[in-house]
């Protein structure tokens, strides 16, 4: 099985480094990077990151927001969790897939982990028709009439995982030909009529 | 029940299949048929009747698979009869009246309309050269028996894989129609076109199926190899 990838934001060395030999006692999880940092002040690539664990103390609620949707926005099928260090207001926690408390047992602290990716991952299937934001990419040079070595190319992927992500949109919305998929994507505003008429169509 | 034979009352075979329906106008064959056999039927309508069943048994069980002996006696020229029937049925009377629904559709769609319309109107070229494809270099030599009276260049492969292609478009469009289209727009015109699609679509797979287990064999069959 793959191990599920985490990262984790906190200022704290206590924290990060307890939370990390806690995770890797399960071979279900690795913590493939530590931000010793507040989250506002860096940026974290967030590609083929599974879960995020972030502290959002010290700063405001609208702030803290704007974070989780902007991680959203670049990673759409990652699972956010707060670290619970100090108290937090309620709303502060709303947008969250869950939430870690310092108190909270090495066992229980993985089961939190794994029940709360595993629920992510349930909501996603579910709801089929949710691309990727790398898929989404794929998806508007598809409908713009791109090879799969255009593609490759312009999002410097191979070709190989170009095919791939165009196996999983067809999974997910259910639609084969190029024309459909052009038609699937300026339903979704993710292409403009404009652009797809400069384009030439199919 | 595996097989129809010709004691079996049409009714039957329309009570098992509704779908069969659409046998009769491709065999000019008319309603009002009462109670009567399908040797009957047949026979008032001068149509061989191993072709009617022939074309019955492949159309309504999925595991049929016509035998060499009965590849061998299949009637050219009535295969082609009813092949360039059904072309005509699905061209020029199911696609124009699901194009009818998909204008209205459409003109209420804004700016996605036009691209939609543009959309099925491929699809519709699509068939429609695919058609025309086999009519002009498939059916013509069928009719005459010389068996070296088949084109060399006619590649039974691309004609299969044209009719997956054809397949996929039509699934996509019964996707974005009911899925994609936002909900305001037009919901009962869209579930009626709907189910007008599936039966289009359940009718032309079938129509695959006739031309891969009946017409491929025969052309290979004529061409002296395979057999």
């Amino acid at each position: 099985m793959k191990k599920k990838s985490i990262v984790i934001i906190d200022t704290s060395s206590i924290i990060v480094e307890g939370l990390k030999t806690i995770i890797e006692t399960s071979p279900e999880f690795k913590v493939s990077k530590i931000y010793r940092e507040n989250y506002a002040s860096v940026s974290i690539p967030l590609h083929g990151i599974d879960i995020l664990l972030v502290d959002p103390r010290m700063s405001s609620v609208s702030q803290f927001s704007k974070f989780i949707h902007d991680c959203r926005t670049e990673n759409d099928s990652m699972v956010v969790m707060a670290l619970q260090t100090t108290y937090l207001p309620a709303q502060m926690l709303e947008g969250v897939d869950g939430v870690l408390e310092l108190d909270d047992s090495p066992a229980s602290i993985v089961s939190k982990l794994r029940n709360t990716s595993n629920k992510n991952a349930g909501n996603k299937t579910s709801d089929n028709c949710d691309l990727s934001q790398r898929e989404k990419e794929v998806l508007v040079l598809v409908a713009k009439g791109l090879t799969n070595k255009e593609i490759a190319d312009q999002l410097n992927l191979s070709v190989y995982t170009v095919i791939t992500h165009r196996k999983n949109i067809t999974a997910k919305t259910n639609i084969k030909s190029v024309s459909g998929l052009t038609i699937y994507a300026l339903l979704n505003n993710l292409v403009t009529q404009s652009e797809f008429e400069l384009s030439g169509g199919e | 029940m595996n097989k129809f034979t010709e004691k079996n009352k049409f009714i039957e075979l329309l009570n098992y299949n509704p779908q069969l329906i659409l046998m009769l106008p491709r065999f000019g064959m008319k309603l009002g048929f009462g109670e009567k056999r399908v040797e009957e039927i047949c026979k008032m309508n001068d149509v061989p009747v191993f072709m009617f069943l022939l074309l019955c048994n492949v159309y309504s069980f999925d595991d049929y698979m016509p035998s060499d002996e009965e590849i061998k006696e299949i009637d050219g020229k009535t295969l082609v009869n009813y092949l360039i029937a059904s072309h005509d049925y699905y061209l020029n009377h199911r696609l124009k009246h699901i194009e009818k629904h998909i204008t209205k559709i459409a003109n209420e769609a804004g700016k996605i309309g036009s691209v939609l319309l543009e959309f099925f109107k491929g699809y519709e070229e699509e068939v429609a050269s695919h058609f025309k494809t086999e009519e002009e270099t498939l059916f013509p030599s069928l009719e005459r028996s010389a068996q070296d009276a088949i084109p060399d260049n006619v590649d039974t492969h691309s004609i299969s894989k044209s009719h997956d292609n054809m397949g996929d478009k039509l699934s996509d469009l019964t996707n974005i129609i009911i899925k994609y289209l936002p909900a305001e727009i037009m919901p009962n015109e869209r579930i009626g076109v709907w189910f007008d699609i599936i039966q289009l679509s359940k009718d032309l797979d079938k129509h695959a199926v006739v031309e891969e287990k009946i017409l491929m064999p025969y052309i290979k069959w004529m061409k002296g190899v395979g057999l």
